[in-house]
């Protein structure tokens, strides 16, 4: 979609010198492009980050605040030291138009010009895919609590005000999702919450996939040896519709009436992705060149995230990896150079089991310039075990990660 | 010296005798402004090329940053690489991909590099400030 003649109609917002990176979406992917611009090109490049919201909630660990041990002030930072040490111009607001002929992202009150634009969306929900379901009762009752924030401390409210002997049930979608190994984390999250507050309470898993999609093992071990009797685990149960009044969930193999229902609907780019026609995979994902990420639809638009379409996790340090490949690339595009031919990535993702303990899955990823995609090198893999090591670990990763995107 | 450097000091020598060549032809040739601006011009655009930064080895340890802070200067918990001695860093790296130094994780990283680009990634290290 492209509106000729609305660029000269609004004014610029921020009057644009010399040459201007726009990024839209301050999520850990967005964020770490955003300060590595700015720090790699020695300030040389004026970056505008376009954020609706006013502070940054990280979604890892997130799972935490459901279990008891974290609260949503700890997963919180504000944007201030991106614009006050990096000198990033940061506007709050909400993008209503992407205009790639005339290279200029359009908001209420005008419009902001780039050289490149990076579009960090995220993940939006397909609603539409579960009878039922819409963004008002997602956010109002059967919560997916996929966007760390408010749904976060209301659902975490959800679980205190249950009875005990009450059932919380967990719908996941079939992959590729945000996070996988995100919903595995959360039901063992609740049961530890119930396990020490409401023992005859339980936590019932409702999965599309055939089996669990990410370190199956550990979590399967963590579910027996520290919940049993708690946790329930069902394969190829993807719920196709929800009562609301009821909060029963209906699946393929019968309905499921729950005291908490968290549906997790499937999942596609950030819907801004669709103001520029960038999700062009499925009109779900967003297909890029994984030496720069720029989009495979218009020039100078470069996308980063959840929202790409590849086969690797949707995780966070994956998000901040691309981010710093994207942010290498566009300084060597803007002074006429060619990017980095061989960019090679790490993924380190942990994962909560219980109060103290977790595991993680890590891997390397490396450009195959036949396939012209990122692979697995050959050494990556899970934990042994779940660990308490791994449990304080996993603490200072969310410290770093934190550290590295925004401060 | 990394390949890419080697390239662009061979150029620079190449160049200033391609100037002390063509530097009688272009006197004749020109008004002396003319002349000195060309020479300049010529200058500048061999010394920003010597001394264009092969950002290789920064590219290849940013990702570690996620973990061990920014630059290797880790906020706490994960050691800090910035300003690591660059032969204590292959070892390290080395023993993590042998097995030779027991790890939760870091043994799925080193795996997942050559030794080369662990060289680079250790001379990034040692060059980063400790904060």
């Amino acid at each position: 979609m492209s509106f000729p003649g609305l660029v000269f109609a609004s004014s610029e917002l921020i009057k644009k010198t010399g040459q201007r990176v726009v990024i839209v979406g301050g999520g850990f992917g967005g964020a770490t492009a955003a300060k590595y611009i700015r720090k790699w090109s020695n300030n040389r490049i004026e970056v505008v980050l376009i954020e609706r919201n006013p502070v940054f909630i990280s979604c890892p660990m997130s799972n935490t605040v459901l279990g008891g041990t974290r609260t949503i002030d700890d997963l919180t930072v504000g944007y201030d030291t991106l614009q006050k040490k990096y000198g990033i111009k940061l506007i709050k607001g909400d993008v209503t138009a992407i205009d790639p002929e005339k290279q200029a992202v359009m908001l209420d009150n005008g419009h902001v010009s780039y050289d490149r634009l990076i579009v960090s969306p995220g993940v939006d929900f397909m609603y539409d895919k579960i009878d039922g379901l819409d963004a008002q009762v997602a956010n109002e009752s059967i919560l997916h609590a996929w966007k760390a924030g408010a749904q976060t401390v209301m659902l975490r409210k959800q679980l205190e005000a249950m009875p005990d002997g009450g059932v919380f049930a967990i719908s996941i979608p079939k992959k590729p999702y945000r996070c996988p190994p995100g919903p595995y984390e959360r039901a063992c999250q609740v049961a530890y919450y119930f396990k020490n507050n409401k023992p005859r309470s339980k936590v019932l898993i409702l999965d599309a996939n055939p089996e669990v999609i990410s370190k199956k093992g550990l979590f399967t071990a963590a579910w027996n040896d520290l919940y049993a009797g708690i946790v329930e685990y069902r394969p190829n149960s993807a719920v196709m519709k929800v009562d609301v009044a009821t909060r029963t969930a209906t699946t393929e193999s019968g309905d499921v009436k729950a005291d908490v229902l968290n549906v997790l609907p499937p999942m596609r780019s950030g819907l801004v992705a669709d103001m520029a026609g960038l999700s062009n995979v499925d009109a779900r994902w967003c297909g890029v060149d994984f030496l720069s990420y720029e989009s495979r639809v218009h020039k100078n638009i470069h996308v980063i995230g959840d929202a790409i379409d590849y086969a690797l996790p949707r995780s966070a340090h994956m998000a901040t990896s691309q981010a710093k490949v994207c942010a290498a690339a566009i300084i060597e595009l803007l002074q006429g150079n060619q990017p980095d031919q061989n960019p090679v990535m790490a993924n380190t993702c942990y994962s909560m089991v219980s109060g103290n303990e977790a595991m993680h899955v890590a891997d390397v990823y490396r450009y195959d310039s036949e396939k012209k995609v990122m692979i697995a090198a050959a050494g990556g893999g899970v934990s042994a075990n779940r660990s308490e090591l791994e449990g304080r670990l996993a603490g200072y990763w969310l410290k770093n990660i934190l550290s590295d995107a925004l401060l | 010296m990394a390949a890419s450097q080697k390239f662009w000091v061979l150029l620079v020598i190449i160049g200033n005798s391609a100037i002390a060549e063509f530097r009688g032809k272009l006197r004749d040739g020109c008004p002396m402004i003319m002349y000195r601006m060309l020479l300049a011009i010529i200058g500048l655009a061999l010394f920003s090329a010597a001394y264009a930064v092969d950002n290789r080895p920064r590219n290849l340890s940013a990702p570690c940053f996620a973990c061990h802070g920014t630059d290797g200067n880790s906020e706490g918990g994960m050691p800090v690489l910035a300003g690591m001695d660059k032969a204590l860093f292959v070892s390290q790296m080395s023993d993590f991909k042998s097995g030779a130094r027991p790890a939760t994780v870091m043994h799925q990283h080193a795996r997942g590099y050559t030794d080369e680009e662990i060289k680079l990634m250790a001379g990034f290290f040692e060059a980063q400030k400790r904060k």
